[in-house]
């Protein structure tokens, strides 16, 4: 297993946000996640990068313990998250925000090849390298964003909610461009609102309620169930 | 719920007692104390009432004023001229002091509106140095540099020394304190609260940005005046030497120390610094080292200044309301009655009512018979730096009617709302709204008028407390001025407490009452979506925007929101302009619908037309969608 969750708890203040979540993810999977708005998905996200720590040090990445290493050396392991809402350095030119996401990189030839590769699979960021991130448009942030992610080139990454707010035919890149990041082998764990599309791009998901994970399956199976259907599948 | 307002009122009582304490003691300070410890005590005193005032502007309003000193020159300086100059009596002396000072902040405050609060920071930094200076050159005025003796004030006719003056110093401080309190705990603190937390969505509640920075300025200006002012009484003298720009420094570090946006901080920030110096005296060369050192050390280690270190939550409901509460269960407020128990719920329920019967706030000319459209856009048109954002763009909306706006990501749609709403104004063209020429209005008149939004990127007030967010909403409906809520009349309680069922009857609709005492950052996004909306409609608007509401919901909770747009209609009569990206909540809602696409509108017509129309299918929708 890549990546494995073994009954992780986090709290705020004196609200228990996650209870006990367990899950795992195998190399070179898509894993969805899924859940209504405050079960705890994006704080399990948070607790994976170290943003939150789990008081039992029970997230293992590639075999070793990561629980008690600081979010900043996270991203050294390989492992690199897409926030909520983008979370851009919206007054740097697009280039400064793709090189910042390999801050923790030093070989320049390297940071070269890696922007190559993402202006490669994103190719309206490169023509626009020089304008400021807040100055694009919502699709486009969000692939700046995914962009800047993949600059440490990650073996693990988390995407939160990267559909939020986008028109349907950016929906469909961005599906797209998930699933063409999945097949250079990139692992994925996905959240999603879009419940129906996560799980056409999955192979396994879970569902998150209350900070539990109230039930897990391949995704064709889940999306059998008939709670799946009712809570989460309704058309979109 | 119920056994928490319970435990506010013991923890409540608990404090009241705490405080009457505090005053006795500090009051027996006068006939305890050896004549030297009292005069810093009182010393501290009255730095404290200057620390108040820096800390509403800086805590509340998020304004830094680095001139406060040069407000308490004037009070000191007015005081000691009235007094010894035109024998006026030393109590209305400090009273028009105070007011002096105020003015003086009134006027200082008007840069505030146009000018960013750094530029806040120089002008205050910048006054306080020239009043200074103009005192020391001044000499007809007070003999300059030397400074003038001020007669011992008296009271009954009896002077008093400075060892009885301690005694009306603690009751004006206490005075003050309780004014402060109470205007902090008003729409008014709100309002100041809101627009240090976001700015452009206090614009949207309506508050006037402009009109509340200077009050702002105005009170903490009268604080450092009456300050000054006092400070003259107790040392019989004034001299420039006591206002220069490290005192207005000191008075910040004060409240930094304490803690900032907490008026007991105020208080403790004033007498740490104040007695602090003096106790180190016996290490005279080292005084000033050993102060900055430990100060440094203070603040390391307690960030959010002493009273951030010792509170350890936020109180939800701010006292105030329990107290409300308290007085509705006892029957005391006319409409409760007596014995029921407040509870958020019940409170919830009684304002859950008045939506349903809207008879507790008049909204202006909502009843009058119209035929002429709600809002009539004509022909608008903006650019940003060379980019044409909106082009000739005209649509109306119909009284009741539900218009959705869609299209690509960057097609202007945020910036026509923003036109509309008086967040940005137009190049070309023209906004009319219930029969008003609205395209040069501000923001907030817009939302007296009946125009309420949400923001796509979410601009709540983070750090308040939910329920205390959608109070904010309701800014425009409550009339409380600011020395009824500073006096905490009657009337204002009364309002108050309404607003207080009001928001939780929203909360209730939106169901979000369950977290209605978190501050508002703790929600989930899709959460934070439904406050906005919560908050919009605590105005009572007659147009409601709504920027992606569903942007962060799951289906479930978009069939929620559906039906809740629907209740929303029904319940309050209102028109709805929906921006969505999500077709289900668009098309099933819109009576029509308008695409944009860069800055233009490609088309218009009923869900089923738009769904069917080529051109929206190639530019938005792409193939599988129309089918």
């Amino acid at each position: 297993m890549l990546l494995e969750l073994n009954g992780v708890h986090a709290f705020y203040g004196k609200i228990e946000a996650l209870r006990g979540v367990s899950l795992r993810v195998r190399e070179h999977a898509i894993v969805s996640l899924l859940g209504a708005n405050g079960a705890g998905k994006t704080t399990t996200v948070r607790t994976i990068v170290g943003l939150h720590r789990s008081p039992g040090n029970d997230i293992r990445f590639d075999d070793a313990p990561i629980g008690n290493v600081p979010p900043h050396q996270i991203v050294g392991l390989g492992i690199s998250m897409v926030p909520e809402r983008r979370e851009l350095f919206p007054d740097m030119s697009v280039i400064d925000n793709l090189e910042m996401g390999a801050y923790r990189r030093r070989d320049r030839a390297d940071i070269r090849r890696a922007l190559d590769w993402i202006f490669g699979l994103f190719p309206v960021l490169a023509e626009r390298r020089r304008q400021r991130a807040g100055a694009l448009s919502g699709g486009q942030q969000q692939m700046l964003a995914i962009g800047r992610s993949l600059m440490s080139r990650p073996r693990l990454l988390l995407l939160d909610e990267p559909t939020l707010g986008l028109a349907p035919l950016l929906v469909k890149q961005i599906f797209a461009i998930v699933q063409e990041l999945n097949r250079q082998g990139i692992t994925i764990l996905l959240i999603e609102q879009n419940a129906k599309q996560a799980l056409k791009l999955a192979e396994y998901g879970y569902i998150l309620e209350n900070g539990r994970i109230a039930l897990e399956g391949e995704s064709a199976t889940l999306m059998q169930d008939e709670n799946v259907q009712r809570s989460y599948l309704g058309a979109i | 719920m119920s056994a928490q307002s319970h435990h506010g009122s013991a923890t409540r009582r608990t404090g009241i007692a705490a405080n009457l304490l505090l005053l006795a003691l500090s009051l027996a300070a006068a006939y305890l104390l050896p004549t030297y410890p009292l005069f810093v005590f009182s010393l501290a005193v009255v730095n404290i009432i200057a620390v108040l005032g820096v800390n509403l502007v800086m805590g509340y309003a998020g304004l830094i004023s680095l001139g406060h000193a040069g407000f308490a020159a004037i009070g000191a300086y007015t005081t000691a001229l009235l007094v010894g100059s035109c024998d006026l009596s030393f109590w209305p002396a400090l009273a028009l002091g105070g007011f002096l000072a105020a003015t003086f902040g009134y006027l200082l405050g008007v840069p505030a509106l146009r000018l960013g609060p750094l530029y806040v920071s120089m002008v205050t930094f910048g006054f306080g140095l020239v009043v200074v200076i103009i005192l020391q050159n001044w000499y007809a005025l007070a003999n300059g540099p030397n400074g003038m003796t001020v007669p011992p004030p008296e009271l009954f006719g009896y002077e008093l020394f400075p060892r009885q003056f301690h005694v009306p110093i603690v009751l004006i401080a206490a005075g003050l304190f309780l004014l402060a309190r109470n205007i902090v705990d008003s729409r008014h603190g709100r309002a100041f609260i809101a627009i240090r937390e976001n700015e452009l969505a206090a614009r949207g509640m309506g508050i006037n940005i402009a009109h509340y920075k200077t009050v702002a300025f105005a009170v903490g200006a009268f604080y450092a005046g009456i300050s000054g002012g006092l400070l003259a009484g107790l040392s019989q003298f004034v001299n420039p030497d006591a206002f220069v720009f490290p005192v207005s420094i000191l008075y910040v570090t004060m409240g930094i120390l304490g803690g900032i946006g907490s008026l007991a901080g105020a208080a403790l920030g004033g007498l740490m610094l104040t007695v602090l110096p003096e106790l180190l005296r016996g290490a005279a060369e080292y005084k000033d080292f050993l102060t900055g050192l430990l100060l440094l050390v203070l603040l390391i280690f307690l960030p959010k200044g002493v009273v951030g270190a010792v509170q350890l939550s936020l109180p939800g409901l701010t006292r105030q309301s329990i107290l409300f509460a308290r007085r509705w269960m006892r029957g005391s407020i006319p409409g409760s009655s007596p014995g029921t128990r407040m509870t958020l719920e019940s409170a919830g329920q009684v304002g859950g009512a008045d939506l349903a019967a809207n008879s507790l706030y008049e909204r202006p000319g909502a009843t009058r018979a119209n035929s002429d459209p709600l809002l009539k856009v004509e022909g608008v048109g903006i650019s940003f730096g060379g980019l044409r954002a909106l082009h000739d763009i005209s649509l109306q909306l119909g009284a009741n009617e539900i218009l959705g706006v869609i299209g690509p990501n960057g097609a202007g749609k945020t910036t026509l709302f923003n036109v509309i709403s008086g967040m940005a104004m137009p190049d070309q063209g023209r906004i009319m709204f219930a029969g008003e020429n609205i395209t040069r209005m501000p923001a907030h008149a817009r939302t007296r008028l009946g125009m309420a939004r949400t923001f796509q990127n979410l601009a709540l007030f983070s750090d308040m407390s939910v329920i205390d967010n959608v109070r904010v909403g309701a800014h425009v409906r409550l009339n409380s001025g600011l020395l009824s809520a500073g006096l905490r009349m009657r009337s204002e309680r009364v309002e108050e407490l309404r607003s207080l069922g009001d928001a939780a009857g929203l909360l209730n609709f939106v169901g979000l009452l369950p977290y209605a005492e978190q501050p508002a950052h703790g929600l989930a996004f899709g959460h934070q979506r439904l406050l906005e909306v919560a908050r919009a409609l605590a105005s009572r608007p007659r147009l409601l925007l709504l920027d992606e509401p569903a942007a962060g919901l799951n289906s479930a909770e978009l069939e929620s929101l559906v039906h809740l747009i629907r209740r929303i209609r029904e319940t309050y009569a209102l028109s709805v302009l929906l921006i969505g990206h999500t077709m289900r909540l668009v098309m099933g809602l819109s009576d029509r619908i308008i695409v944009l696409d860069h800055g233009v509108q490609l088309a218009e017509g009923s869900p089923r037309e738009i769904q069917s129309d080529a051109r929206v299918i190639a530019a938005y929708l792409g193939a599988e969608d129309a089918a």
